[in-house]
């Protein structure tokens, strides 16, 4: 199954609430959070049978994504926003949704362009595409004024090899 | 740990400082690094030569964009006066973003501070 399809299953199961394994978690839009939710999603996600760089590179990609609210999705309020991540465990895969109810993006393939940032300086425009990088599947859903979420999918990537060399549902020997 | 520690080390050459970070580079953390490294710039540029700014990144376990950011600006202010950003060490994961971002190739990385001071010198760097 290719990610885009393992991601719509997902997404369907999370939904349904069909799933092995659920987290919700809501936080202030706040840079000392960016630490605490990557930090939970990656011990979320070390429940399935990824290795340690695996779960560096979703750290990254959480990392990126909570940055991108903490950064852009609340420019005009004055008391702290919210972001939330939703993630789901099905079949082996974890799907995470990095959702905020800030300004929104009002040209998302812009965004998602390595060239471009918004706030030339420091920010390097890379986050979108380390989380590309990072992850099997990225998508991006943004309303103006309503809000924006990104979705993050990973699957282990050894997990298929070792499932035929030793059997559906055992775990890789160590 | 997911917070940055800094601590400054002596070096053996005035016009350079080693900074030394501990932990998650992100941008809450960066906010520390920047000042730090922005001190010690300024205090390398009354000394003459081209400052050369080492940070050891050995004991650093994570870093993202911002983090990558923050190493980019103080990049640019030791450029302006011709001086050099030298990473020391940095594990995979950390070389790894650095090298996604095309940033290993303005950087220079060293394997430790012993080599990176005798390549240098050699140079005549320091």
């Amino acid at each position: 199954m290719t990610a885009t399809a393992v991601m719509d299953k997902l997404r369907r199961n999370l939904e349904k609430r069909d799933l092995d394994n659920y987290l919700f978690v809501q936080a202030s839009a706040k840079a000392e959070n960016i630490a605490v939710l990557r930090v939970l999603a990656a011990s979320f996600a070390a429940t399935l049978d990824f290795t340690l760089p695996e779960i560096d590179e979703l750290k990254g990609a959480i990392s990126e994504a909570v940055t991108n609210v903490v950064v852009h999705a609340y420019p005009e309020i004055k008391e702290q926003g919210l972001v939330s991540i939703t993630a789901g465990i099905k079949d082996g895969s974890v799907l995470f949704v990095v959702s905020d109810d800030g300004i929104g993006i009002d040209d998302i393939d812009r965004a998602r362009d390595p060239s471009y940032t918004s706030k030339p300086g420091e920010h390097m425009g890379l986050g979108f595409a380390f989380m590309e990088s990072f992850m099997d599947e990225v998508h991006v859903e943004s309303t103006p004024s309503r809000g924006t979420s990104v979705y993050l999918l990973k699957s282990p990537a050894g997990a298929g090899e070792r499932t035929g060399r030793e059997g559906a549902g055992k775990p890789a020997g160590h | 740990v997911t917070n940055v520690e800094i601590k400054s080390l002596p070096s053996m050459f005035e016009n350079c400082a080693v900074l030394k970070l501990t932990g998650e580079l992100d941008l809450h953390s960066a906010e520390k690094f920047k000042a730090a490294a922005e001190e010690l710039i300024d205090w390398l540029n009354s000394r003459g030569k081209p400052p050369i700014l080492m940070v050891d990144v050995s004991d650093m376990t994570f870093i993202d964009s911002s983090g990558l950011g923050a190493f980019l600006g103080r990049y640019r202010s030791l450029r302006l006066k011709n001086g050099e950003l030298v990473l020391i060490a940095p594990r995979p994961q950390v070389a790894n973003t650095f090298e996604l971002a095309g940033l290993s190739r303005v950087l220079r990385v060293y394997e430790n501070i012993d080599e990176a001071f005798l390549l240098l010198k050699g140079e005549q760097v320091l």
